[in-house]
């Protein structure tokens, strides 16, 4: 079936970004979802929840295992990050996606200027 | 402060992660730029951040009927070994080296997101899919 190998395709782009970088899988997964096999944007975003989640988790398990994360100074990001995934899973359906988009691609380009120039 | 901080970083970031948006990417950039972390480490906090926002939010979904069951399966079945393929290279690459190539995501993403509405008019009519020719601030599903 040609949609499964699209979400195939999707999903494997997701995982080495995830794996690699420690982040971004999403970034992969939405605009493949929407553009590519023609998934509805709410739906892309909460389905590239349920995929990058177990991604996280085994590339979670891989950084844990070198000892690449210092746990003391992870823990306030995961109890932030708990709160704010219950909030999140609230209010979904009532966020204006498009100005989120917007300020989002904004933090995005500044980020990535900087990280490329290594300032 | 050394935990307040963190903390409300992680939950503007949860928020953004649950709607899908790229707070992880955010929370990346927050951990190398203000909290002076290299990249893998950056990267491994943000990993299991992640696990932990994406759980309460997902299960937010799975409620509101918005997961495509299928695509999620497929998608996380190639994405598996897919991650520890990109885990186990990045245990080799130089970190300044995986700074610079996320900062080529980030850029190719933010150039996306920013431009997105001209794309979306060229490319293939979606439905109720992304970009909005007006620049509406709701979407046409929203009211579910």
């Amino acid at each position: 079936m040609r949609q499964t190998g699209k979400f195939t395709v999707s999903g494997a782009l997701a995982g080495l970004c995830n794996g690699l970088f420690g982040a971004g899988g999403g970034l992969f997964l939405v605009p493949l979802f929407t553009r590519w096999a023609g998934m509805d944007q709410r739906r892309a975003f909460a389905t590239s929840v349920a995929v990058v989640l177990p991604l996280s988790l085994v590339s979670a398990g891989v950084y844990l295992c070198r000892g690449a994360v210092d746990l003391a100074a992870a823990w306030p990001y995961l109890l932030g990050g708990f709160a704010g995934g219950l909030l999140s899973g609230r209010v979904f359906t009532k966020v204006p996606v498009g100005w989120l988009r917007r300020g989002f691609g904004a933090l995005l380009l500044y980020g990535g200027v900087r990280a490329v120039l290594a300032l | 402060m050394s935990f307040l901080l963190p903390a409300l970083a992680g939950l503007a970031a949860g928020m953004l992660s649950g709607f899908g948006v790229g707070g992880g990417t955010l929370l990346i950039l927050w951990l190398t730029l203000a909290a002076g972390m290299d990249q893998r480490q950056a990267g491994g906090v943000n990993l299991l951040y992640f696990t932990a926002c994406a759980a309460p939010a997902l299960w937010g979904h799975f409620k509101n009927k918005l997961v495509e069951k299928h695509a999620a399966l497929w998608a996380a079945l190639a994405g598996v070994p897919a991650c520890l393929a990109g885990a186990a290279l990045a245990n080799f690459l130089d970190t300044a080296l995986l700074r610079r190539g996320f900062g080529l995501v980030l850029l190719w993403v933010g150039c996306r997101e920013l431009f997105s509405r001209q794309a979306e008019n060229k490319g293939p009519h979606n439905g109720a899919s992304a970009g909005h020719p007006k620049g509406g601030t709701q979407e046409p599903n929203a009211k579910r």
